[in-house]
């Protein structure tokens, strides 16, 4: 029996009328023929703010390190960057995160790197549109601590948690402790994360994070 | 169209699945709620948004707890876009499948809509069109994600800005036919109900008159915002007293097995939250005693 061909030209029809609908709301085409403009403009400003709030709170260092420039920032960067299809909000901060000039992120207070690195350790991309998904094998990550002028690198092999080694830039402010900041993800260690931003990425456990579902 | 042999499914009519199991009150389970979910007594359900959750990974802990504690933990997925277009994804719904398993859920909750389409995401909840063609799409769809998953799924309405054009159905006809012919549960969110009212005219009382609710597995609430005479469902304040006005209404004219409140941002402190679910429960008692009262004998 051939597959249902009415069943097939209805999924044809619904999906280029879905699309059409979501390019108005994304990526700023023209509504749909039959929808009322101003509800789609609404519609489409209420993702944008959605998908802020959401990164926000999945990026709360983040959020807070940039102060109040973080709403109006990350909209401008939503306007323009499409969500990536895996990971949602989790993957979507990464993504703005990435878009940020240099100079500015080397001077963001130290949980905001924090937070990064314990994403990064924990989820890898997928796909070039920004995906994230959860790393099973083993990572290495670094981040420049600005506000501490510090490097710090981390290793994770799971089922053990990452440890830190953190190294302060020479020059300055060198610590007598260097050596006993080293931490190897033995038995004992290997669950501890050190360091700012240990409640802040031990809550990222999960994906995507879209919550308001409405 | 769906007097066309070639498009109906042959499979009969899901007859009505069993009555849903009785849950109670309940709350959306958020890690910043954690600490007051983990003290309340009163709550029978949680709900975990299942994208969130990692099927293969350690469960959290409160979660692990609540378990132990006998409170129902149900997966409410938010991005299986079953109104969408495509056949829905199997890793998805494998994934889904899998967290209800690890947390014994007795059923799992999705929504009436769609999130992507033409390799776009949306990351929200969109309406399909109210046509007889996007509704068959729609029930094969919700046939696959039952046929793959180990529990009964419950569909929920969604809240709307959008209004598609030449609508063939009212939102009430396109989700009874819907659960008629999948014999899926209903989850229904009061809250969307009242902003579909507001946002498109209609009265709520009159909606819920139109549903099979002998068909209700639970409902939501949750507070939204107003702006410019559009009304937000935003999870982000105090549920209205027109919605508690909506649920006890919603009491009185059946069973309700279990209420849950959405809260997403703008946590308010704990008392606020606690007396929050009182008045949720205590609108569902105002309710039931109506209903009590006017059943005939």
């Amino acid at each position: 029996m051939s597959p249902e061909p009415d069943l097939d030209a209805a999924r044809r029809q619904l999906a280029e009328g879905q699309e059409a609908l979501l390019r108005a709301l994304v990526a700023a085409h023209e509504p749909p023929a039959g929808f009322d403009a101003a509800r789609v403009r609404l519609a489409a400003d209420s993702l944008v703010a959605k998908r802020t709030r959401a990164a926000a709170r999945t990026w709360p260092a983040l959020a807070r390190a940039l102060g109040p420039s973080f709403g109006t920032r990350f909209a401008a960067f939503a306007a323009r960057t499409p969500l990536p299809r895996q990971g949602g909000a989790l993957a979507d901060g990464l993504g703005f995160v990435r878009s940020l000039p240099r100079p500015e992120t080397g001077r963001l207070d130290d949980a905001a790197p924090f937070e990064r690195l314990g994403v990064v350790l924990r989820y890898r991309r997928a796909g070039r549109d920004g995906s994230l998904v959860p790393r099973r094998g083993p990572a290495a990550a670094g981040a420049w601590l600005g506000q501490s002028r510090r490097w710090v690198v981390a290793v994770r092999v799971p089922p053990f948690g990452p440890c830190w080694l953190s190294l302060p830039c020479p020059g300055r402010r060198v610590k007598r402790s260097f050596g006993s900041q080293v931490h190897r993800p033995d038995k004992t260690e290997g669950a501890e994360l050190h360091g700012p931003g240990v409640e802040t990425t031990e809550r990222l456990a999960g994906l995507g994070r879209d919550r308001e579902p409405m | 169209m769906t007097n066309n042999p070639a498009i109906v499914d042959e499979r009969p009519i899901r007859p009505g699945t069993a009555p849903a199991p009785e849950l109670g009150l309940g709350i959306g389970w958020r890690p910043e709620l954690a600490w007051l979910i983990d003290r309340h007594p009163g709550l029978g359900f949680v709900e975990v948004i299942a994208e969130d959750h990692d099927p293969r990974a350690e469960l959290p802990e409160p979660l692990e707890r609540l378990k132990e504690r006998g409170v129902a933990i149900v997966p409410h997925g938010v991005s299986l876009s079953l109104a969408g277009a495509a056949r829905p994804d199997r890793a998805r719904l494998k994934g889904l499948g899998r967290l209800a398993e690890r947390l014994g859920a007795p059923l799992v909750s999705e929504h009436v809509a769609f999130v992507r389409a033409g390799g776009l995401e949306s990351g929200h909840l969109l309406p399909p069109p109210r046509t007889r063609a996007a509704l068959d799409v729609l029930v094969a769809n919700v046939r696959e994600a039952q046929d793959c998953l180990p529990v009964p799924l419950a569909l929920e309405n969604i809240a709307t800005l959008l209004a598609w054009p030449d609508p063939e159905m009212t939102e009430a006809q396109f989700l009874s036919e819907l659960l008629d012919r999948t014999g899926a549960w209903l989850l229904l969110d009061v809250a969307n109900v009242h902003a579909n009212a507001r946002n498109h005219g209609g009265a709520a009382l009159a909606f819920f008159q139109e549903l099979p609710l002998d068909r209700l597995a639970y409902v939501h609430v949750a507070g939204g915002v107003e702006r410019d005479g559009v009304y937000h469902d935003t999870h982000t304040a105090p549920t209205s007293p027109a919605v508690l006005q909506l649920l006890e209404a919603l009491a009185a004219a059946c069973r309700v097995p279990g209420a849950l409140l959405e809260r997403d941002d703008r946590f308010p402190p704990d008392p606020e939250l606690r007396a929050e679910l009182e008045s949720i429960a205590e609108a569902l008692a105002r309710g039931a005693s109506r209903r009590e009262q006017e059943r005939p004998r």
